[in-house]
């Protein structure tokens, strides 16, 4: 089953972006801010990383650096969700702005990857 | 009332299509904004809300409606069997019914909103209604506690982009100010009792991104289910009118004489108070300026409160006015309207859809005292009348009103409507004479603005042709100086309006 991983540190946020992955066929844990999920991304293998841009601790943008530096997470499929527009320059990572829309993560999902069941 | 059409729809508007509605709200809800309909019980909110999931589904969206309270929703849904609105073969597929009450009794709202998130990703509803809001608060949760579930609720509605109805049983002085301060918009239903009428209002209190209509409107609950009429006077200031014409064209009143002093006829597009005690003439010169009307093709409209139509009809066969002809083919229509029955706005809406639907060119509107006993706040009555006029005038209407006077003889002439006189272009009046032993009318055109008019009086006759006007003022004039003459020998009281004596005081 594929697993994914939702970092964010808005509570209500973070339980509907779970809640949508699951009902995709995921299984799915959370954290509120980039080093927690660092920390679980080096303990567990996941599948689809779907990240908020801005938060305290390390930010969206800092784990993303930070996964592409080791070699074992640098291939992870990574969603950013932002509150505006950010340039990036990785073309492999989808951008969301929010506020994130149902259909819209699951149509960028279903582009990115496929859940194995 | 033109409700907004469904390109408004593809405008980030979510139709309610409850008559009046979206006009309230200038546009319908917001898609995925979080609303509170608040009121007691008895006001309409469930009617209401339901009305609006089965309009929503009926149109291709989803609806999930979810209760928290003890009632369950087969005795909901057996309430509203009655109404139009109800499609019980949309129940189960589209539009879901779910109870909540335990959860939230038992885990919260921290349960309820977990429920809620699984609703939404599960069923993907379009229109989410959660009822009894309230009891959350009778089970003990606290005010911080009910804005994080509205803040959650925002958060859950953006992300889906449902929109979301909260019915609650408070008013906005119960309701708590971070409640008030966090949804997007508040509408509130009430109950109010004046004299022995009781009536509905709606008030949207608070509408984020849209130009709502203020105050209080009227809201009634008929059997097509909630129907809110917007007050008349906002309802019309917010139409585009057309220019006036320039142009100045008269329509005759059918009575040969009475268009001699005036110069034709009323100029087309303007207002005319008729003003006269009962039996002086005011509904027969009315119906004859609707046989003139249709004589030149002009559809016309009677709009009564006193007669009904088929004593309108006697009253024209009896002068041998054709009316019943007019009434046949379709070009003069008799609207009768029992006093008390009909609110002011609702009268507004059936006389402004007559005169759009037939293209209406003459209205009568007999009498003014009808509008005046249907108005819940007298005060609004000559707001309403200015509405109206002007809106009439902008499609170049002409419009008679009929106005009794509160005395048959007497010096003085008393309008019940202060600001009347002024509003109306025209004002022509018709008096009672008690000469000795027989009784006879006057008429006099009192007023008639942007036109010059023949100011002497005329001796009007009602006969078996219907009403005459003396070609001249010498049969007036007569009646006037032998009532002077009676008078200096003291056989009649004094209480003329003319500065001699005119009628006597019984």
């Amino acid at each position: 089953m594929s697993r994914a991983l939702v970092i964010d540190d808005e509570f209500a946020e973070l339980e509907m972006l779970a809640l949508v992955l699951e009902a995709e066929g995921f299984v799915v844990d959370k954290a509120g801010d980039g080093l927690r999920a660092l920390e679980m991304l080096r303990a567990q293998t996941y599948d689809l990383v779907l990240c908020d841009f801005r938060m305290p601790i390390m930010s969206g943008i800092a784990l993303l650096t930070t996964m592409r530096e080791d070699a074992k997470l640098a291939a992870t499929p990574f969603i950013l969700m932002t509150d505006r527009y950010e340039k990036i320059g990785d073309p492999s990572v989808p951008v969301i702005v929010k506020p994130v829309r149902m259909q819209v993560l699951r149509a960028v999902v279903a582009s990115l990857l496929k859940p194995k069941n | 009332m033109t409700n907004p059409t469904d390109q408004d729809a593809l405008d980030g508007r979510l139709l309610t299509h409850v008559p009046g509605l979206d006009v309230l709200l200038d546009g319908g809800l917001v898609h995925g904004g979080v609303y509170l309909l608040m009121g007691y019980p008895g006001t309409g909110k469930t009617t209401l809300s339901n009305q609006v999931c089965f309009s929503h589904v009926e149109r291709g969206g989803r609806a999930v409606y979810v209760t928290l309270l003890a009632e369950t929703h087969a005795r909901m849904l057996r309430n509203l069997e009655a109404f139009d609105f109800f499609r019980p073969e949309a129940i189960g597929s589209s539009l879901i019914y779910l109870g909540a009450y335990m959860v939230l009794q038992e885990k919260g709202l921290g349960g309820l909103l977990q429920m809620l998130r699984q609703v939404i990703v599960d069923e993907r509803p379009t229109l989410l209604v959660i009822d009894g809001i309230s009891s959350a608060q009778a089970l003990g949760a606290s005010d911080v506690a009910l804005k994080e579930f509205v803040a959650e609720l925002q958060v859950m509605a953006d992300m889906s982009g449902c929109t979301t109805l909260l019915a609650a049983t408070m008013t906005s002085e119960q309701a708590s100010a971070p409640e008030h301060s966090i949804v997007d918009g508040l509408i509130e239903l009430t109950l109010k009792r004046q004299s022995q009428r009781t009536f509905r209002e709606i008030e949207v209190l608070k509408f984020r991104g849209a130009n709502h209509f203020l105050g209080c409107h009227h809201l009634e609950i008929a059997r097509s289910g909630v129907i809110i009429r917007p007050r008349t006077e906002l309802l019309l200031a917010r139409r585009p009118h057309a220019p006036s014409a320039t142009e100045m064209r008269r329509a005759p009143t059918g009575v040969p004489n009475l268009d001699t002093l005036l110069g034709g006829g009323f100029l087309t597009g303007s207002s005319t108070m008729l003003l006269g005690f009962a039996g002086s003439g005011k509904t027969m010169l009315s119906l004859h300026f609707l046989d003139a009307g249709a004589r030149a093709g002009e559809a016309g409209l009677h709009f009564g409160f006193y007669e009904s139509p088929d004593r309108l009809l006697e009253a024209a066969d009896a002068v041998r006015l054709p009316l019943r002809k007019h009434v046949e083919s379709g070009l003069v229509d008799l609207v009768w309207q029992p006093a008390l029955k009909y609110e002011l706005d609702a009268l507004g809406d059936a006389l402004l859809a007559n005169v759009a639907r037939r293209n209406v060119k003459r209205v009568v509107i007999d009498g003014l005292d009808g509008l005046r006993q249907a108005a819940v706040y007298p005060e609004r009555v000559i707001r309403f009348i200015t509405a109206l006029v002007n809106e009439l005038r902008s499609l170049d209407v002409t419009l008679i009103f009929t106005e009794e006077t509160l005395k048959l003889f007497g010096p003085e002439v008393e309008l019940r409507i202060p600001g009347m006189s002024a509003l109306v272009e025209n004002i022509i009046l018709l008096e009672y004479l008690d000469v000795g032993s027989e009784l006879r009318r006057l008429l006099s055109v009192v007023k008639q603005r942007a036109s010059g008019y023949d100011t002497s009086v005329r001796e009007l006759c009602i006969t078996d042709n219907g009403i005459t006007l003396a070609e001249d003022a010498h049969s007036a004039r007569d009646i006037l100086l032998g009532l002077e003459k009676l008078a200096a020998g003291g056989a009649v009281n004094p209480g003329s309006s003319r500065g001699g004596v005119r009628g006597r005081s019984r």
